[in-house]
């Protein structure tokens, strides 16, 4: 039989200072980077404008595009190589063309200087300006546009109240589904470990200077699935625990708990992490952010399970006893 | 005992063979070579297409499109259905455009969700899409009149800058409105650059009251000469003579009265519209009639004599044929009731969304290897059963996606693999607890029955609070976002019963069965 542990018999109840800590250090430096950027950086789905891949057949620079959408007066956005060739790039700009070309004057361009070199009013889209500032500067490279979204300013305002909603309406019905199956404090001390674990991420991301979009928001909501996973494996072992061992201290019972299950926690925090390294890697560029955000949370979520949930009901235990209600 | 065990087996295998069933469509669509698909008929085609795994618009390309129908100029009469109406002239058009699955639907009450599968043509669409295409005819006023107007708004405007210059009128410009416009062929216009500054001047305070209540200023198609693009301006009636529910088919075409190769569009009026045209035109014989489409002129002709056919023509200029042909297309499928503005647009080239989809497979199967190679070496012939679980999760997962005609995205793929960790957890779950027991000095079968029962409610509390949260992100969630909420409620379902009561079946059998007295774990 192969095994990562043979006994263990850890005192992670005697790292719980330590612990707290370190999640306070890195909640903190997450939290003064958020600050410092004015909040996290929302991508167009909550704050609107448009986004534009472009595939050039010959390598092209930043600095080429970028002079060419100043000529366009598209002067604020931002560029991005896309992947590891210089034929791919990402335009992102705040500018949105709400409406059709064919409406005519009743839709001005919002965000864009008019500087008289193209007809903004005629064109349908920001995509559309580009192509022709393109077609013009870049004349003897071909290019395609491999993705254009484009987010109205209503919309962008709808989706940022949706997604916080998910968030949080995630966690409401965890909190519920974990109160009724075991007690209220395993329910707070869930909810706190996923907050925890969503505040780090959010706080790296930051730190990265990568931007919250739709499906980050899935991924976040992603880890509090899995967080909470962890957290109900440690939990239900701790109830069992309380039946088994009636005469040992809790704070024991909880460690011995964490021990118990800690092969499994290891095994499957690996495997997840294994299978997301790959989509990491081959996963494409369209979703390298999605998975930076679920690796780091399945860190944070298997670590919080163990250093946040556990210390949190076993101090709860200390202030006010309640092993006989865990019973029923 | 015995007994219960051999249903169970059959059911297992009635399920995969339902699902392997299903699956076998997707497998028959993928292998068809384009020449396959030319002998197909049409109707064989859909039916493949229909029953194979759907793919969202990131994986095969394509448009997502939210309207907003503007319902501002409406009255409340008008407002009532004006979506719905919308939505109608929306399908007609895209039908004729020629799309292959176009999905168009209402989204409370005045936004259209339009998705177009593999458009390449995104621009085209979007124009094709987005225009009113409210076409009037207006007669155009008497020139001495235009003049007489555009002179009295110059002289007001005089007036004023005189008053505010006090004395020093040297450096004044004689003429601040009409020295923006000049005569070009019997037209008033102005250069291009001016525009905003002449639709300055006609919609401030001062002017307004010039312009008599019954007319209105329109611009014109662009004209370039010489490198220079100028714009005409017309004085029109307000009220239109005809509109385009008059047209009964438009046409495009190459040719016009003054420009052998000028691209047009013909129209012809329906029966009852006929008589009323000949009547219009007969009594404004010499006047110019004005072709209005949404608010610019497109041709101003002299009407030479009353004209009986119910024919007319829009003279579409230097405009390319492919223009043409889609302002027939918007022409002939109607006005739509009120302008659509764009606010949300999400779209995929058919390149990206293929490349999306190889590496989304290439990191399913690697992912997915990994994971069975370790569960292998680790848990020996007890991992060789949770693989075998693996896989026929997989295989109901995809078989329920097409049946329930759900649709494939990105981040759905994501979802498949975020299954695939939550599958392995629940064997390792049940297979640490056996070994707990086995460590404890249970016999197997007790320590096989114990385990589940054990990991069993673990495994439904962490299951169900991923469904819970999986739910919530279906619920709120929008486009590919759902696809990630419906595979991993999908994987999680499939999940409990492979990683269950499959593997359960399995050792089962081993013990009573086989007689296994010592499992490999």
């Amino acid at each position: 039989m192969l095994q990562i542990f043979k006994k263990v018999d850890i005192d992670f109840i005697g790292f719980q200072r330590k612990a707290f800590l370190l999640s306070g250090v890195v909640i903190l430096v997450g939290v003064i980077s958020l600050v410092l950027h004015g909040g996290p950086r929302y991508g167009i789905d909550f704050t609107g404008g448009s986004l534009i891949q472009v595939h050039f057949e010959n390598p092209v620079t930043a600095d080429e595009i970028r002079s060419s959408l100043y000529r366009t007066g598209l002067e604020g956005s931002m560029i991005q190589r896309f992947g590891t060739t210089s034929t791919v790039f990402l335009i992102r700009t705040q500018a949105v063309l709400e409406g059709s070309g064919s409406l005519g004057n009743s839709n001005p361009l919002e965000g864009v200087e008019d500087k008289g070199n193209l007809e903004l009013q005629e064109t349908s889209s920001i995509g559309e300006v580009i192509m022709e500032g393109f077609s013009k500067d870049f004349p003897n490279n071909s290019f395609r546009f491999d993705r254009e979204e484009m987010v109205g300013p209503r919309v962008s305002k709808a989706l940022l109240g949706r997604a916080v909603w998910i968030v949080l309406g995630g966690m409401g019905v965890i909190l519920l589904y974990v109160w009724l199956r075991f007690t209220i404090r395993f329910g707070i001390a869930a909810v706190a470990a996923l907050f925890h674990d969503v505040l780090i991420t959010l706080g790296l991301f930051s730190i990265l200077d990568k931007e919250i979009t739709i499906p980050i928001i899935a991924a976040f909501l992603t880890i509090v699935g899995y967080s909470i996973n962890d957290s109900i494996v440690v939990s239900d072992r701790i109830r069992e625990n309380i039946r088994l061992m009636r005469k040992e201290p809790f704070s024991k019972i909880v460690n011995n708990s964490i021990n118990q299950t800690l092969s499994r926690t290891v095994i499957t925090g690996v495997t997840t992490f294994i299978v997301l390294i790959i989509l990491f890697f081959f996963g494409g560029e369209v979703i390298h952010d999605f998975s930076i955000a679920l690796l780091v949370g399945v860190v944070v979520g298997t670590y919080s399970s163990i250093f946040v949930v556990a210390p949190i009901v076993v101090e709860w235990e200390k202030f006010s006893p309640t092993r006989a209600k865990m019973l029923r | 005992m015995k007994k219960n065990l051999r249903w169970k087996a059959l059911l297992i295998l009635l399920l995969t063979s339902v699902a392997l069933w299903q699956l076998h469509y997707t497998w028959r669509l993928h292998r068809l070579t384009p020449e396959d698909k030319r002998n197909m008929t049409e109707e064989e085609l859909a039916r493949l297409h229909d029953k194979a795994i759907h793919l969202g618009l990131d994986l095969q390309g394509g448009m997502h499109l939210v309207l907003q129908v503007d319902h501002s100029a409406l009255s409340e009469e008008e407002s009532k259905d004006a979506t719905d109406r919308a939505l109608e002239i929306l399908r007609n058009r895209i039908d004729q455009f020629g799309v292959y699955e176009p999905s168009i639907e209402k989204q409370g009450g005045d936004r259209i969700i339009i998705q177009l599968p593999g458009v390449v043509d995104r621009e085209r669409a979007k124009a094709l899409i987005g225009k009113t295409a409210l076409l009037e005819f207006k007669i155009v006023e008497e020139p001495e009149r235009t003049n007489q107007i555009f002179q009295e708004i110059d002289e007001a405007l005089h007036k004023i800058e005189v008053e505010a210059s006090g004395e020093d009128t040297l450096n004044l410009a004689p003429n601040p409105f009409l020295s923006f416009l000049f005569n070009f062929g019997g037209d008033l216009v102005a250069n291009n650059r001016d525009k905003s500054e002449v639709e300055k001047i006609l919609s401030s305070e001062e002017t307004k009251g010039i312009i008599p209540k019954d007319l209105e200023i329109s611009w014109g198609n662009e004209v370039v000469v010489e490198g220079f693009r100028y714009r005409p301006l017309y004085l029109l009636k307000k009220k239109a003579e005809l509109t385009g529910a008059a047209i009964q088919d438009a046409r495009a075409g190459i040719g016009t009265n003054d420009n052998p190769n000028g691209v047009k569009v013909d129209l012809t009026m329906s029966r009852e519209a006929r008589s009323l045209w000949a009547a219009i035109t007969g009594a404004n014989v010499n006047r110019r009639l004005a072709i209005v489409l949404d608010n610019t002129v497109y041709s101003a002709p002299i009407i030479r004599e009353r004209i009986r056919g119910g024919v007319s023509q829009i003279d579409m200029g230097n405009s390319s044929i492919s223009d043409a042909q889609d302002l027939a297309i918007v022409l002939r499928a109607g006005a739509l009731p009120a302008p659509v503005i764009l606010i949300e647009e999400r779209s995929v080239g058919p390149s990206l969304g293929k490349d999306s989809i190889e590496k989304g497979i290439r990191s399913v199967l690697w992912g997915g290897a990994l994971v069975l190679l370790f569960m292998l070496i680790y848990y020996n012939l007890s991992g060789a059963v949770a693989i075998v679980a693996l896989l026929l999760n997989l295989i109901f997962l995809f078989a329920i996606l097409s049946a329930f005609r759900a649709t494939l995205t990105l981040p759905g793929i994501a979802g498949i693999i975020l299954t695939i960790g939550i599958a392995v957890d629940a064997n390792v779950l049940i297979f640490e607890r056996i070994r707990e027991e086995i460590r404890s000095g249970k016999t197997l079968r007790t320590a096989i029955d114990t385990g589940y029962t054990l990991a069993f409610r673990t495994i439904l509390d962490s299951n169900v609070t991923t469904l819970l949260t999986a739910l919530i992100l279906y619920w709120f969630g929008t486009g590919p976002i759902r696809g990630f909420a419906v595979t991993l409620s999908i994987g999680i379902i499939c999940s409990f019963f492979t990683a269950i009561v499959f593997t359960r079946l399995v050792f089962d059998f081993a013990t009573s069965r086989l007689n296994v007295k010592k499992l490999r774990i």
